[in-house]
């Protein structure tokens, strides 16, 4: 906690802040010192007291920093030596940008050996390079035999001599070319260089912002309370906002193929596939609508000095005006005190507001106005093939951003019945047990032989919560399961799913 | 009578150097140019050695390479197979259907010369300065 810290750095005595804020000097030392919790309003006039933010006295980023750095310790690239997960605590507080710097360069390293291996990959199997790479070599046999025959034959006779030679000048043209294409192909490879993604460079921008933007709720306010309180017809009127107020044409996209809308800024058109389900297309409006009107504040967030490229800004405006759609279609109060009161019930709330499990989960998460708080929410995105598509941890479960998480969770085992919504109560290593609540959803295909889309949806609460929600009871039914968040953290050596060896630290 | 040798390869010019290269060591040459037709000739006519190329149209050339080694009275004829796909896993592959030598593209006129010879069971006296 950075309380201490700041108050130190201010001047003010333990005393004089604690009797500012209302509490005793010993319940501040407490506090100080980690040995109890604090939040809601006392969070705030701390805050206020000090005469800073909320979020900087939380310190979510310096929680997130030990953790990503007691994990870095146990790379195997550090084999040999004895570096305790226990000190990652004392580093960040001593030498945080220390921290920052190990933990940037770590991901550097991650990121170039996992390039490594793409680019190994891809030389295998680039179907362009293989017959590239054949090419190449069956035109340097041509020009090498030929030109060795020349060379060691005097006798050839002339107008075989001299065909020869036109087919090695022949030869050596092609030769140019597909070398040619080859290192435009290789070049491509260039651009998957950057050290740190702009996927991870996002993620940590929610994370500083603990995935609550009290700007974007504002915003939002006003036409999403007008959404709520005038209709059942959400979809109508976001349309009549866009063409009326915007200017805005909605066509469709007739192909079973393309599963994404697309908005042509010029044109002024947006485009919807045709079968796109009632809620997404709800979504997607409102989506634009947002976008639309509260760009501007949109692309302040976006210039956060986290967001280092293009790549990155792009992302983060996507990630935002998705954001902006869940507030106009699930305004904050009105979602978290139904969410409280209906026991956090996802198929309910998917239900009582007409949006998707992955709508709900997502607005789940992001229910963190200092004082109005839901519970606390990690969330997580997997596809079949295991690949995470969105994350977003808590203290005590941080999720990785490659190689899945563990196989027993539910997120995975949802799958096996897709619709139905799984709990299930885990416990890590360190002792933390969370409840686990995870559901598979099917994007129907729009023609017969089409692809279709399927995601797993699972977001997790501290055990602690667990009451709070319909699904804690249904989760102890079942025993907690032993398990780690991946393999290659989990020292449950006689697991009958364990994929990976653990990697210990030392070692 | 000069012993035969059949090539099969898609590739012209690597017909037309190999052509000259076998023919100049004292062999006489068939070249075909997809392992269908390479099965029928080898078949008909016996060849003393088989220089195979892998990637063959029709059928291709480990196919050839299997069906000529598992015909009793086929397989007993020397076989090179000659490929641009020099990877280990080939070479291993080429070598259990039966393969008598592996050449990888690019190759030098000398190396290629001296196999035919050897697995054919000797030069023939080589001819020079014989036009064609």
């Amino acid at each position: 906690m950075r309380l201490r810290q700041r108050r130190r750095a201010l001047g003010v005595t333990q005393a004089g802040l604690a009797s500012r804020v209302g509490i005793s000097a010993s319940y501040l030392n407490l506090i100080e010192h980690g040995k109890r919790e604090v939040g809601g309003s006392l969070l705030r006039r701390l805050a206020e007291a000090l005469g800073t933010e909320v979020g900087a006295l939380t310190g979510r980023e310096e929680v997130v920093l030990v953790e990503e750095l007691a994990e870095f310790v146990t790379d195997p690239v550090f084999g040999g030596l004895a570096l305790e997960p226990a000190d990652a605590q004392e580093i960040v507080a001593r030498q945080p940008d220390w921290a920052r710097a190990m933990i940037r360069l770590r991901r550097h390293y991650s990121a170039a050996a996992r390039l490594a291996e793409t680019l190994s990959q891809r030389l295998a199997h680039d179907a362009t390079l293989v017959q590239a790479s054949h090419e190449l070599l069956t035109r340097l046999t041509t020009v090498r035999s030929f030109a060795e025959i020349l060379r060691e034959h005097e006798d050839v006779e002339p107008e075989r001599r001299t065909r020869f030679i036109q087919q090695i000048a022949e030869e050596g043209a092609r030769l140019g070319d597909v070398a040619k294409s080859v290192f435009e192909r290789l070049s491509d490879f260039d651009e998957s260089l950057r050290p740190s993604t702009p996927a991870e460079e996002v993620d940590d921008f929610l994370v500083g912002h603990a995935h609550h933007f009290p700007a974007l709720e504002h915003a939002a306010e006003p036409f999403g309370e007008r959404l709520r309180t005038t209709g059942s017809d959400y979809e109508g009127m976001l349309i009549e906002r866009l063409v009326g107020r915007h200017g805005v044409r909605i066509g469709t996209i007739d192909d079973a193929a393309p599963w994404r809308p697309t908005f042509d800024p010029v044109a002024r058109e947006l485009r919807l596939p045709i079968g796109l389900a009632a809620e997404s297309r709800r979504f997607e409006l409102a989506r634009l609508v947002f976008a639309l009107e509260h760009g501007d504040v949109i692309s302040a967030f976006a210039e956060d000095a986290r967001l280092t490229t293009a790549a990155a800004r792009e992302r983060a405006r996507e990630v935002l005006s998705n954001y902006g759609a869940g507030a106009l279609l699930l305004p904050y109060e009105h979602f978290r005190s139904a969410a409280e009161a209906g026991r956090y019930d996802i198929e309910r709330l998917c239900a009582l507001f007409d949006a998707s499990t992955e709508q709900v989960c997502h607005r789940l998460v992001t229910l963190r106005r200092p004082g109005a708080e839901g519970v606390p929410f990690a969330f997580l995105r997997v596809d079949p093939a295991g690949n995470i598509s969105k994350r977003f941890g808590l203290p005590g479960l941080r999720l990785p951003r490659f190689g899945g998480v563990c196989p027993l969770w539910a997120v995975y085992r949802s799958f096996q019945s897709p619709g139905t919504i799984l709990a299930q109560r885990v416990c890590l290593p360190d002792g933390r047990e969370f409840l686990l609540v995870a559901r598979a959803v099917l994007k129907p295909p729009r023609a017969f032989g089409a692809v279709s889309q399927t995601f797993s949806i699972m977001i997790a609460c501290d055990a602690m919560d667990a009451s709070s929600t319909v699904y804690g009871d249904a989760a102890a039914a079942t025993p907690t399961l032993e398990s780690g968040i991946n393999c290659h953290l989990c020292p449950r050596e006689h697991c009958a799913q364990r994929a990976f060896p653990q990697v210990l630290p030392g070692s | 009578m000069r012993p035969l040798v059949l090539i099969a390869e898609d590739e012209p010019n690597i017909v037309e150097s190999l052509t000259f290269l076998v023919e100049r060591a004292g062999f006489a040459v068939v070249s075909v140019k997809d392992g269908a037709t390479a099965l029928q000739s080898i078949q008909n006519l016996r060849p003393a050695l088989v220089v195979l190329d892998v990637m063959l149209p029709t059928v291709n050339g480990f196919e050839v390479l299997q069906a000529v080694k598992g015909t009793p009275d086929l397989k007993d004829i020397p076989i090179l197979v000659l490929t641009a796909r020099g990877q280990e896993v080939d070479r291993q592959r080429a070598e259990s259907l039966g393969a008598d030598a592996f050449i990888t593209k690019p190759f030098s006129n000398r190396d290629v010369v001296q196999r035919v010879c050897e697995l054919s069971g000797g030069a023939p006296e080589p001819e020079r300065g014989d036009a064609r």
